[in-house]
């Protein structure tokens, strides 16, 4: 795990290597269950597909955790039914929405078109590919292009998608649900959770759930149950945790939250 | 060109019969009048003016159409194209006339003659009547072409107004020609006729001269090809565009500038004229990134290009150029970046269209849906605010504009909900906080009224988060506030 915290956030870079695009970085998500089935983290030279409600939230965060210089491409296929990017709100979750390039495709085979160009473009933060509905036409042969396309130019491909799973050949499939907060003072809504299932994973182990707070002020999951004062930050690990990895998975950190009956109602209804 | 009307549709309809009168209609209160006829028709003594009853009763074999002068300004506006391979400055002038300004052009054609003898073909193989007319002046060269004849002096008095009662007097003081009006002293004329009369005999003259306004505006820097033999494959056209290319990055290149908007022009033999340009986001000169821009652009043409019999002349322009100096390239890799970036950009303009790439701007406004809106990549981007450290997110990520009305469940009228019906399911709130309160803009009204809005950050049973408010405060703006739902949190 040290390993995997070395490589997603590269202390010191050298000069010369402007890309710094290193093949086989990886984005650290909860130092914990997550990241020991990924091997390390999530891969960012590759196309990762998210489901669930709370997607757009997710694929935000992880754009910005991954901390990668350069715009953002958002390539949108259509106007989906829940609104659209609200700038104030990105800049609340951490984000700059002037970083944020939209790219209104207006179908799924011009967005795919888009992402081609987009993606041979090393200096992107990320793709993300946001469809609505069920998009038959990404099916597997469009899903591993653009996964031979990510991982050729180690550009972060996030795929958005609406609709039941459909077969893929990205690296890992995601369901995001939000998930209820910690409450502040007065009963008020905390900072932004998301009950996360890695649901597929190639070549890898997967249907695992976690629960994980989004901490914007260090642009970073935290894992839920831990209050911001009890911040565990990867770099300074307990060795303990360390070795964590070897042994069976320990009970989800916030497994007592994760209890409450929402959130398997939650799961139920994607699954509708 | 004074048969356009009937020509333009005897062409359309592709009807070789020229023999048959064919007359224009149009109702004058209630009777039909000729307002335009084909040359048989003329011969026959069928004149515009007249009513079609009576040129029935003269000549019953007549085709009637109705007049439309929208369709005779779309025919002369498509040959003003047209005609722009014989000078970048083209003018139409309603009717049914073209103002080609030749000034520097008449070389290339082998002299003026041969310009003015290849116009008068190519129009006539399209099936127009033309009755070309050269002079130093545009107004000069108009009143040549209505009224025949060479010098301006031999010009009727009716070139120089439209006036009967100015022509009259003119009559009545002996005067015939337009030469002999010029003669006369230019303050004389003006107290007597008065001075439009001067205006016109000027324009005439060239005492003053006259912008031609052109359809197209004369592009800074353009390359064009002429084929003996007109090319239709699309092998061919691209090697020519890629040799126009190279012409107009050699002047660009001299001129220390590069083009941010590149216009092909592809001229068919029969006078139509195929469009296509691409706009690059920052100035630019390499043939191989505009060639792929050129190929992108034409792929996702709607309509195909279609070359028919070929295309004969090729021109390229360059109309918005900027200052390009010569690229450096950086060792921190950043500049790469930006150049990656650039062409990018480019390429998706290309693609699908300048407007589809935008990025979020700010405006100064409490208004949530106004203070963020989408604007074209090239805008500057805006400062955002920094969220305060420590605090949840305050602005949901995606924003219903509208706003969606739902139906809420309160404690108290002015309390926070309880419980709200959205998209046709019950959501319980199991948190919330405000309100917060946003005024509304009553330094925009006249009335100075509007609703204020107390915003609610409330979350479900499930754990969603929601932005709702209320509109209008309660018995103080009004008796039965409406809930909407706003926006959605992460």
């Amino acid at each position: 795990m040290r390993v995997a915290a070395a490589f997603a956030r590269p202390p010191s870079r050298p000069a010369l290597l402007p890309a710094g695009r290193l093949p086989q970085a990886r984005l650290a998500i909860d130092s914990g269950r997550l990241d020991a089935a990924l091997n390390g983290g999530l891969a960012l030279a590759g196309c990762h597909e998210l489901y669930g409600p709370a997607a757009t939230a997710f694929a935000l965060m992880l754009v910005l955790a991954s901390a990668r210089a350069g715009p953002i491409l958002w390539i949108s296929d259509g106007r989906g039914e829940d609104g659209r990017l609200h700038g104030d709100g990105i800049s609340e979750l951490g984000g700059d929405p002037a970083r944020l390039w939209l790219v209104a495709a207006g179908g799924v085979v011009p967005m795919l078109r888009a992402a081609g160009e987009a993606q041979a473009c090393p200096a992107l933060a990320a793709v993300v590919l946001e469809s609505h509905g069920e998009a038959r036409a990404i099916d597997l042969t469009v899903t591993r292009r653009l996964q031979l396309a990510a991982a050729a130019h180690g550009v972060f491909t996030l795929l958005l998608r609406g609709g039941p799973p459909r077969p893929s050949a990205a690296l890992t499939r995601w369901q995001a649900q939000p998930a209820p907060t910690r409450r502040l003072a007065a009963d008020a809504p905390g900072p932004p959770r998301l009950a996360l299932t890695l649901a597929r994973q190639r070549g890898g182990p997967a249907d695992i759930n976690q629960l994980l707070e989004w901490n914007r002020d260090r642009r970073r999951f935290v894992a839920a149950g831990q209050s911001a004062g009890q911040l565990v930050p990867i770099g300074f690990a307990p060795i303990g945790l360390a070795y964590a990895r070897g042994r069976p998975a320990p009970p989800h950190p916030g497994a007592g939250v994760a209890a409450a009956p929402g959130r398997a109602a939650d799961q139920g209804s994607v699954a509708a | 060109m004074p048969l356009l009307p009937a020509e333009r549709l005897t062409r359309a309809a592709s009807r070789p019969d020229a023999e048959t009168p064919l007359l224009l209609v149009a109702s004058d209160r209630g009777r039909q009048i000729i307002r335009a006829a084909n040359q048989a028709a003329l011969a026959q003594g069928l004149t515009p003016g007249l009513a079609l009853a009576d040129a029935r009763a003269a000549v019953p074999d007549v085709a009637v159409a109705p007049f439309d002068p929208d369709g005779d300004a779309a025919c002369l506006d498509w040959l003003a194209r047209g005609a722009t391979r014989w000078s970048p400055l083209v003018r139409p002038c309603p009717p049914h006339g073209l103002l080609i300004d030749i000034t520097g052009c008449a070389h290339l054609f082998g002299g003026e003659a041969s310009l003015v003898a290849d116009a008068v073909t190519r129009l006539a193989r399209l099936g127009f009547t033309v009755q070309p007319a050269l002079a130093a002046t545009p107004a000069a060269a108009m009143a040549l072409a209505r009224f025949g004849g060479v010098r301006v002096d031999d010009l009727p008095l009716a070139a120089l107004s439209e006036l009967e009662s100015v022509q009259q007097a003119l009559r009545r003081a002996g005067l015939r020609r337009v030469g002999e009006v010029a003669r006369l002293p230019r303050s004389a004329i003006a107290s007597r006729f008065g001075e439009a009369l001067v205006a016109a005999l000027d324009q005439l003259l060239q005492a003053t001269p006259e912008p031609l306004n052109p359809l197209l505006p004369a592009a800074p820097v353009a390359a064009q090809r002429r084929f003996a033999q007109p090319v239709a494959s699309h092998e061919a056209v691209r090697a020519g565009l890629q040799k126009l290319l190279l012409a107009v990055q050699v002047k660009l290149t001299a001129l220390g500038q590069g083009g941010r908007r590149f216009a092909l022009a592809l001229y068919r033999a029969d006078g139509h004229v195929a469009e296509v340009a691409v706009e690059t986001a920052a100035p630019q000169r390499d043939v191989a990134v505009l060639l792929r821009l050129f190929d992108e652009r034409i792929a996702a043409l709607n309509d195909p290009l279609d070359p028919g019999f070929g295309y004969d002349l090729m021109r390229l322009a360059v109309p918005d150029t900027a200052p390009l100096a010569e690229a450096q390239l950086g060792l921190d890799g950043g500049a790469l970046a930006e150049t990656q970036l650039t062409a990018l950009v480019d390429r998706l303009s290309a693609r699908l269209g300048r407007g589809r790439l935008q990025r979020l701007a700010r405006a100064d406004s409490h208004i949530p849906e106004q203070a963020s809106f989408l604007a074209a990549l090239g805008e500057p981007a805006a400062d955002w605010p920094r969220p305060d450290p420590g605090e949840p997110p305050a602005r949901p990520i995606r924003l219903f504009d509208p706003p969606q009305p739902i139906e809420v469940l309160a404690e108290v009228p002015d309390g926070p909900p309880r419980r709200f019906r959205w998209r046709a399911r019950v959501h319980d709130v199991t948190a919330h906080e405000g309100p917060e309160r946003i005024a509304a803009q009553w330094w925009r009204r006249k009335d100075g009224a509007g609703l204020t809005r107390d915003y609610w950050r409330v979350e479900d049973g499930e754990g969603r988060r929601y932005w709702l408010f209320r509109h209008g405060l309660y018995e103080r703006e009004t008796a039965a506030p409406r809930w909407y739902i706003h926006g959605l949190f992460a």
